[in-house]
């Protein structure tokens, strides 16, 4: 029997926009990602 | 530095699946230190635009589906949040509803602080993509 695990990511992005209008854009702040789908027989 | 889908939030795709519960599109920052783990119910030290107060209510997002392989096959949330009190951000999350210190916490990341001055923004984008 095949197993396959659903495999879920998630990630944050963000920009920083300062008062004055400047924009630093500090890009994906951490990518979380369950384990890789095993196969299983 | 982490991000995770919390243990407490596992429950809230299925649900939403069964066209239950609440969509966890309301975004919430945080000011302590601490590196994000699957146990964690809340998010470190939240706190309101102002970021010396720790009540009040969180900005709804704007969701959406977007696509990062397959079509339509991630969640997105974006918001942009403007401090109305000074601080350092170290952490943000998606919540199931607006009120501080309550609801159910589904995603959560930790970051190099970025301090902000009263009038300063963070444009969020959450991501989740289910394959």
């Amino acid at each position: 029997m095949q197993v396959v695990e659903q495999v879920v990511e998630a990630w944050i992005e963000a920009k920083v926009i300062r008062a004055d209008g400047t924009v630093e854009d500090v890009g994906v702040l951490d990518h979380y990602k369950r384990p890789e789908a095993e196969e299983e027989s | 530095m982490a991000t995770v889908i919390v243990n407490v939030g596992q429950a809230i795709p299925p649900n939403r699946m069964l066209g239950s519960g609440t969509e966890p599109k309301n975004i919430g920052w945080g000011t302590a230190a601490g590196t994000a783990a699957v146990a964690n119910t809340t998010l470190f030290t939240e706190t309101a635009l102002d970021l010396s107060t720790t009540s009040g209510t969180r900005p709804a997002g704007t969701s959406s589906r977007v696509t990062t392989t397959l079509t339509n096959d991630t969640y997105q949330v974006t918001g942009t949040l403007t401090a109305s009190g000074a601080g350092t951000v170290t952490n943000a999350g998606l919540f199931d509803g607006t009120t501080i210190g309550s609801d159910i916490l589904y995603l959560k990341g930790d970051f190099t602080g970025i301090g902000l001055a009263s009038g300063d923004s963070i444009a969020f984008t959450f991501k989740v993509k289910f394959s």
